[in-house]
Order: structure tokens, then C-alpha cells, then sequence
């Protein structure tokens, strides 16, 4: 188990009563891509913010690599570098001349020496995909879909052992979306990096995970595999949270005695699955 | 962290002092405020405190509230008063080492610290019990005179709503890029100040790019609306004077009297005593 979170508890100020995070406990595997969901407000923003130390829980505390990160004496800054965050803006984050520069940044602030920036730099842009061309153009230029991959590039350039990406497909169209989470895929995949996707979509993330865990009014509502998860369909759809509609389509065929396997998450294999039932 | 600043401190609750018209508790304040400054016996003052203990308890506000305003100048406080403790001249109570404690510096001393503290209190219950909405309505109108000198006062008043409505927007912004930042190792806490203006560059340049944005997006939706200027606008809830209005002037009024009057009697009796 590479991160553990141990009953881990938030509040903004002592004085608030309300629990932004509430007793959260769940372990992430090292390869795994997990995917955190949950509605606005659930408090999966503020956990993700832990992993890296920018929050200190008021209870509980967190595990990496079986070293407690909030221990006085841990050294947070190369967490940071272990632990890469992207956030939902790439406005946030985009700040110098030109995109090269800017992913030199986190390298940068390591200490590492210049030419071991801007080799990471180079392959941390290769690897996510940004055209030679695009290096020295200023980052606003960017379309929203390019600037996301810069700023993955930017952290990634820190090489991380676990990715983690907020909202990573927010104000993306489809095509983005899934070059953007086929990145993540190819990372765990060639390098071994640990992914953490946060959504509030189902329908985005589910076939690219092996592990959901569902979080609600800042509490786990669900923890385990993606059809674990899915089985549970009306807890989720209390937490106002949908499993994909290819998912709950095979689920309806199957009520009505159809022998299809449930566990299709993508149009795609929905109709292959369908097809190979019905050659029967 | 910066999620605890809080410009335009509105205390929400219903009180009589959150009733009144923000031209009101303006120009109350403006009052209490020269009638610090003209007024520094000790009868004075203690009408003085009297005057604000009785609004403090009619604004329901809790006195924590008001207090925190005197954390911002707490050092400034020390500073002045140990100033005038220190260093007026007169005569002579006691002395240590190159100092010299007078009675006339005591009495300055206590005076100064009363004075601010009177002050900023004070200025704190206005913002306090005033939205900021409210309030630039209430700067809007006192203004209003100078139109004749073709002072832009309803642009003035726009852009100071406008500012107050971003304070927030962007505290939070700045929050959330530095947070960004700091995820890819930036480090805000170096020891060289040289180092460490310039690792504020990666926030300062996200922040304004943002808040140029939102300047834009904002000027091209009020221009979607129409909006031409101040001059003729109507609002959707004009100032209007009540009962409680006319009560807080009447009060005011006696306030300014008394504090005169005593002081008029005091410098009498000084001058009595001399002749």
C-alpha cells in the first residue's frame, strides 16, 4: 500500500462544527488508477490537498511509502515532488513566457541542476503529447485542452511516483477528454506512476479505473473496484451521483433476463456486448 | 491563510444601528471622530466612552468583533504610547536610565491611548453594521455635492462597489494559485528578501491576468445591459431617512453640545483659576 489515509477529519477553523472531511480512511495501491468521486461539496478537493501536505488534517493523518507526512521532521517539499498535484485551472498555474519555461518551473525548484531541468522538461512534454512547435509559444495562446497538457507537463517534469488529477476533464470537449485521460493511462502504463483521478462524473472516469472510491458530505460513501462500486447503484444515486448509462443499460437488460455482463462502462463495449448476446 | 481576511467586515444581525442610513452612521462617525480630536479632557472622554458603550450595546455586535480591529494597531498603540511616555517634557515623577517619566506625558500617554482606541473602535462599528453595499450607497450621497465641481461621484461609487464585489473573488483566486504554485515545490518562505519578491512572480502573474479577464468579461456584460454611465440612474433601493435617523442626529447633536460645553466650562475655570 503506497498512501494511506488514517481516519482523517478537516475543519476549516476550530470554531466551525461542520466537518469538511469526516473520518475518511482508504489505502491506494502503487500502479493502481483510482478515481475519487463525489458532487461539489463533498469534500474530495480539500482530501486530494492532503495528499500533498497543503492541508493538515485536524484528525487523522495520512501514509506514504509507510512514513507519516504530517510527522514533524518529514520533508513536505520533496513529498510535493513525490506526490504531483495538478489543479482544475491551467490559469492557476501558467505563469511564465513560454510553455518551456514554465514547465521548467517545478524542476526548477528542486535544485536540480540546468540541464537536468530542461531534459525533464523536454521528455515530460514529449510524453504528454505537446508539438515541438508549441515550446517557446507563450502558454495563453494555448487552447483549454493544450494548456492542460503543459500543466500536466509541468508536474510531471518533477517526476512523480502518483499522479493526481483534479477535475482533469472539466471544460474539455470529448476528444480532449479522453486524449487528456489516455495520457494518465499511458503514465501508469509505461512508468508505473500511481494515478488519482477526481471527478464528479462517473461516465468520464470509470473505465480508466481500478479503484472508485465514492465520497459524499465529506465522508466514504463507496470504497473498491469499479464493479463494486457500480452494484450499489442506489447508494449512489442518493449521494446524486449516476453510474454511466452503458452501465445502467446492460443492468436493465440483465433484470429483464438478458445474460449480458454488466461490467461495460463506454458505448463501445456496450454494443459489442450487446451483439455477442444476442448471436445466441 | 488568507481564507481569514475579511474586507468589509459585516457583522450580520437586526439591530437599531443596522437600521439606520448609512449617510447617518457616516457622518456619526465623522462627528465622533473630530469630536476625539477637539475634545481632550477627561469629562469629555467619559462622555465620549459613554457614547460608544451605549451604540456598541445597541448594535448587538459582540465586543470580540470590535477588538479585532485593535490587533491590526496593536504595535502602532505601544509604539505612540510609549513615545509619549518617554519623551514629553515636564515635570519629573521618576526617571530610569536615559528616561524620564512625566506627569505630562503620563496624561498625554493615557489620553493617546484612549484616543485610538476610542478611534478604531469606533470607525469599526460603521463597518460593522453597514454592508459595503450600503455603504458606498451612503459615500454616493454625501458626495453628491461635489458633482458641482464635476467630480465622476456615481463612477467613483461604481468602481468602489465593483472593487468591494472582487475583494473576495480574488482573495480566494490567490489562495488557489498559490496553492497550485506551491504543489510544484515554489517556495513563498525563503529568508533572502530579494528571493523571495521574486517567488511571489508566479501568483502576481496568474492573479492579474485573471483579474484583467474578469474586467473584461465584466465591462462586456454591463455593456450588454446598457450601462452608460451614472448620470440619471435610478436605484433599486434610494436612501431614505426614518424615524431612527432623525433620533441618531438629535443624539448627535446633544453629543456635540455637551462635549463643547464641558470644555467650554473647563477652559473657563482654568482661565478663572489663572486670573
Amino acid at each position: 500500500m503506497l498512501l494511506i489515509a488514517d481516519h482523517l477529519s478537516y475543519k476549516y477553523d476550530k470554531l466551525n462544527k461542520k466537518n469538511v472531511l469526516d473520518d475518511v480512511s482508504f489505502s491506494i495501491n502503487k500502479g493502481e488508477i483510482v478515481s475519487i468521486i463525489g458532487h461539489t461539496g463533498s469534500g474530495k478537493s480539500t482530501l486530494i490537498e492532503h495528499f500533498n501536505a497543503l492541508n493538515t488534517p485536524t484528525e487523522g493523518t495520512i501514509y506514504y511509502d509507510g512514513k507519516d507526512i504530517f510527522e514533524k521532521d518529514y520533508d513536505r517539499k520533496a513529498l510535493r515532488a513525490k506526490i504531483g498535484l495538478v489543479f482544475q485551472y491551467p490559469d492557476h498555474q501558467l505563469f511564465e513566457e513560454t510553455v518551456y519555461k514554465d514547465v521548467c518551473f517545478g524542476p526548477t525548484n528542486l535544485g536540480l541542476d540546468k540541464k537536468e531541468v530542461e531534459l525533464r522538461a523536454y521528455e515530460a512534454l514529449k510524453k504528454v503529447g505537446v508539438e515541438d512547435d508549441l515550446f517557446f509559444t507563450s502558454p495563453f495562446e494555448l487552447s483549454g485542452g493544450q494548456k492542460k497538457k503543459v500543466t500536466i507537463a509541468g508536474v510531471l517534469a518533477m517526476k512523480p511516483e502518483v499522479l493526481v488529477l483534479d477535475e482533469p476533464t472539466a471544460g474539455l470537449d470529448p476528444k480532449w477528454r479522453e486524449e487528456i485521460l489516455n495520457i494518465a493511462k499511458r503514465l501508469r502504463d509505461e512508468d508505473g506512476v500511481t494515478i488519482i483521478l477526481v471527478s464528479h462524473s462517473m461516465e468520464d472516469v470509470a473505465r480508466y479505473s481500478d479503484h472508485i472510491i465514492v465520497m459524499d458530505h465529506g465522508k466514504k460513501l463507496l470504497d473498491g473496484t469499479v464493479d463494486e462500486v457500480f452494484e450499489q447503484a442506489e447508494i449512489l444515486r442518493e449521494a446524486s451521483l449516476d453510474i454511466p448509462e452503458s452501465t445502467a443499460i446492460m443492468r436493465l437488460l440483465r433484470k429483464e433476463g438478458y445474460r449480458v455482463n454488466t461490467a461495460v462502462y463506454d458505448a463501445d463495449s456496450a454494443v459489442r456486448e450487446i451483439r455477442r448476446t444476442l448471436r445466441f | 491563510m488568507l481564507r481569514d481576511i475579511t474586507l468589509g467586515q459585516y457583522y450580520n444581525t437586526k439591530s437599531v444601528i443596522h437600521n439606520l442610513d448609512p449617510r447617518t452612521k457616516i457622518l456619526g462617525t465623522m462627528v465622533y471622530m473630530v469630536s476625539l480630536f477637539a475634545f481632550n479632557s477627561f469629562w469629555t472622554y467619559l462622555i465620549a466612552f459613554a457614547a460608544l458603550v451605549t451604540v456598541i450595546v445597541l448594535s448587538k455586535v459582540p465586543v470580540r468583533f470590535m477588538l479585532r480591529g485593535m490587533k491590526a494597531i496593536f504595535l502602532f498603540l505601544i509604539i505612540t504610547v510609549l513615545y509619549n511616555l518617554f519623551l514629553t517634557q515636564g515635570d519629573t515623577i521618576f526617571s530610569f536610565w536615559i528616561f524620564n517619566v512625566t506627569i505630562q506625558g503620563l496624561k498625554q500617554a493615557i489620553l493617546m491611548f484612549f484616543r485610538l482606541t476610542f478611534l478604531v473602535v469606533g470607525t469599526s462599528i460603521l463597518t460593522l453594521t453597514t454592508t459595503p453595499s450600503n455603504l458606498t450607497d451612503g459615500l454616493e450621497a454625501l458626495m453628491y455635492p461635489l458633482k458641482l465641481v464635476k467630480v465622476p461621484v456615481a463612477e467613483i461609487a461604481m468602481m468602489m462597489s465593483i472593487a468591494l464585489r472582487f475583494i473576495p473573488v480574488l482573495t480566494e483566486e490567490t489562495d488557489k494559485i498559490m496553492r497550485a504554485q506551491k504543489a510544484r515545490c515554489a517556495d513563498f518562505d525563503s529568508k533572502n528578501l530579494f528571493k523571495r519578491i521574486k517567488s511571489y512572480v508566479p501568483i502576481l502573474v496568474p492573479l492579474f491576468i485573471s483579474a484583467f479577464r474578469r474586467a473584461n468579461d465584466l465591462a462586456t456584460a454591463m455593456e450588454a445591459r446598457a450601462y452608460r454611465g451614472g448620470d440619471g440612474r435610478t436605484k433599486m433601493k434610494p436612501l431614505k431617512y426614518k424615524a431612527g435617523d432623525w433620533i441618531a442626529y438629535t443624539s448627535m447633536l446633544i453629543y456635540g453640545i455637551a462635549a463643547l460645553a464641558i470644555t467650554v466650562l473647563i477652559n473657563f475655570q482654568i482661565f478663572m483659576l489663572k486670573a
